[in-house]
Order: C-alpha cells, then structure tokens, then sequence
C-alpha cells in the first residue's frame, strides 16, 4: 500500500491530461513490474518523476514562442497585482500618509477581484478590471506612493492585462501556486514594515526563485519575472542618471531567458526517440 | 529516425505481436540479453513518443487480474524504423568490424 502511495504521489509529475489518460494503468505495470522488491520500485517510482516532469517540459515545448510569451506577459502582470495589492495593504494598515484613502481602499478591492477572477479561470474579467486598475494606479496616485518603481513599471502589466481581455485562456491556475501566492502576499505585507518597505521585493525575490526552480520543466513563471526585472532595470536606467552595470544585467534578464528557454524547446523538440 | 536502445529493444519486443506495458519490460530485457531495463516511466514515455511519431499503435483498456492494461502494436511505419535502425547498425558494426581486421593483420607482433 505504501508503494501505491508513493507511485501515486510520483504520478503527479505529469500532467493532468496524461495522468487522467494513463495513470491507473502505468500504476499497475510499476506495481506489476516492482513485485516486492523495494529497490526496484524506488527505481521505477524515481523514473516516473523523472519522466513525468520530462513530459511536462515536452508539453511547454510544444507551445509555441509566441503563446509562451502572451502566457507569460499574463503571468507578470497578475505578479504586479500582487506588489500592488502587497503595497496597497501595507499603506492602509500603516495610513502611511493617505489622503485618499477610500481611492486605496477601492484599488485594494479592485485587485482582489482580479486576482478572484484569474483564480476561477474567468482572465477576460480580470483583465479589464486589472486594466481599470492599472489606469487608476497611473492617473490617481504619485508614482512613489503605491508604485514605487515610477511609471515605466505599469506598461507590461497594462499588455498583460490587455492580452487577458483580448485572448483569455481558460487555465486555472493550481491550488499549490493559489495558496503559495497568498502566502506570500501575507507574509509580505507582515514583514514589510519590519524591512523599511521591501515587502513587494520579497513578493518579486520568492517568485524569482520559484521561476527559476521550474524553469526547466515549465519556463512560463521564469519568464514573468525575467520582464519584471527588465522592465525594472529600463527604469532604472531612464531615471538613474549613470546606468550602472547591475541595471544592465536586469534588462538583459528577459531577452537570456526567453533565448534560453527557445534552445532548450529547440532540444527537446528535436531529442530522438 | 534514429532509435536509442530502450525504444529500439522495446518496439523490436512487439515485432510479434502486441503487448501490455508490463509484457514489453520484460520482453526487450529479454531481447537484450538483460542489457536493457526498462522503467516504468522510461516505457510510457518512450511509448508516448513512439505514439506521437505513428511508429506504435495503442488499444483500448482492459482489465486482466485485477490490473488495468493496453495493448500497443507496431504499426508498418514502426517496423520500417526498426528495419532502417537494425541495417544502420549492422552497417556501422561491419565497418569497425573490417577495420578492427585489418589493424589486426597490420599491426606488429
């Protein structure tokens, strides 16, 4: 029963159409084939990880450059909701100098409903409201309020958006990435007076590491955050004065992975049988 | 196309006929002389592949002894593969097979 459990747990590696298709019946050969010898089921149940998170790399393969960008411009721009709903809590537990503070509280409200919205699979609702939100966000509020990083920042959320209410997809996201990405909004805006204010950079530092652990198997997150650390390193370079070198590496940031993640695709696309 | 040697072992293993997942395994290890072993996960994604390439054909569940099974057969375009993949390497092994040969007069006692 134990091996079952284990051969079951490693079965989600794959993805969902595959496991639904196949499943049961690769269940019964691993379990078939490992009798009850444990080493061989470790073995057999470690390749079906192995296979299973291949599978999924092959599957983000076949999507084309194109869609995977569109994906991804989505993704990022459901990231800056987040920074901007992680900004807009902070500012109204602290009152940090708001005179409009039902404005605050209507854009906080606003961007629940677009993250709601993304977490049903309903993204033609979330990108029209997600681009009310961003137009607000622009004419309403001083750049240094809720949008620290000035005004360059809200174009790529503006298109993600845009491609959201133009070319919805009707993908939900996991209940894994939902939860993770509450987590982190929470524990953002707890430690944000705690860190003088860096509580959106833990939001963009954790989804950073997150894209970079699956970027392999599904390139999508690692993208999102690429453009977020290019758009950032644009502005710092429109607006710093001197470009240093470490503003340079954040706008090369997205072109690297999206060459990147076209060469891997390229690989295993053409990886014989 | 060129085979590696799980699938080549596991596609020649349904040269007589088709088989369930758990019959290939063991089948193409014994083909191979016990040199190839294949996975669970290694079969099925070599087998997805082989589906997606239209070299192996998969029929429809059933249930035998309480496990659920399909059977895949090779296709003609699969024995074509095995056809091109076995000459390629009977080639390849006559080539260094001559060489090997001829060192072997040639070189000093």
């Amino acid at each position: 029963m134990r091996g079952r459990g284990l051969a079951q747990a490693a079965l989600r590696c794959y993805p969902p159409t595959m496991r639904t298709a196949r499943g049961a019946e690769m269940l019964d050969t691993l379990l078939e084939a490992s009798g009850d010898r444990h080493g061989v089921l470790v073995w057999n149940v470690l390749s079906l990880v192995t296979a299973g998170l291949g599978e999924r790399a092959r599957a983000s393969a076949r999507v084309s450059p194109g869609r995977t960008i569109a994906e991804a411009a989505k993704l990022a721009s459901i990231l800056y909701a987040c920074l901007w709903l992680t900004a807009g809590l902070v500012a109204l537990i602290e009152r940090r100098g708001w005179h409009h503070e039902s404005q605050v509280s209507f854009h906080v409200v606003g961007l629940l409903i677009v993250l709601l919205a993304w977490s049903r699979g309903r993204q033609r609702l979330a990108g029209v409201i997600g681009l009310a939100c961003t137009v607000l966000l622009v004419v309403a509020y001083p750049p240094d309020v809720l949008l620290p990083l000035s005004l360059v920042q809200p174009i790529l959320p503006a298109c993600g958006f845009l491609i959201m209410a133009i070319a919805p997809a009707r993908e939900r996201p996991s209940t894994a990435a939902l939860a993770a990405l509450a987590a982190l909004v929470i524990v953002s805006v707890i430690v944000d007076p705690n860190t003088g204010g860096f509580g959106q950079f833990i939001v963009l530092g954790s989804a950073s590491i997150a894209g970079l652990a699956v970027v392999a198997v599904q390139p999508r997150l690692a993208i999102a955050v690429a453009m977020i650390w290019t758009a950032i390193g644009i502005e710092l370079i429109a607006f710093g004065g001197t470009p240093p070198a470490p503003s340079k590496l954040l706008v090369a940031t997205a072109p690297a992975v999206l060459a990147a993640t076209a060469a891997r695709a390229r690989v295993i696309r053409r990886r014989a049988i | 196309m060129e085979l590696r040697p799980p699938s080549y072992f596991a596609l020649a293993s349904l040269i007589d006929g088709p088989l369930h997942g758990y019959a290939i395994m063991r089948r193409a290890r014994e083909l191979s002389d016990g040199r190839v072993r294949l996975s669970t996960g290694t079969l099925y994604a070599l087998l997805d592949r082989a589906i997606g390439e239209e070299l192996v054909t998969a029929g429809g569940v059933y249930v035998q002894g309480g496990r659920q099974r399909r059977d895949y057969a090779l296709t003609a375009a699969g024995r074509l593969a095995l056809e091109l993949e076995t000459e390629r390497m009977a080639s390849a092994a006559g080539v260094v097979s001559a060489r090997l040969r001829a060192s072997a007069r040639t070189a000093p006692a």
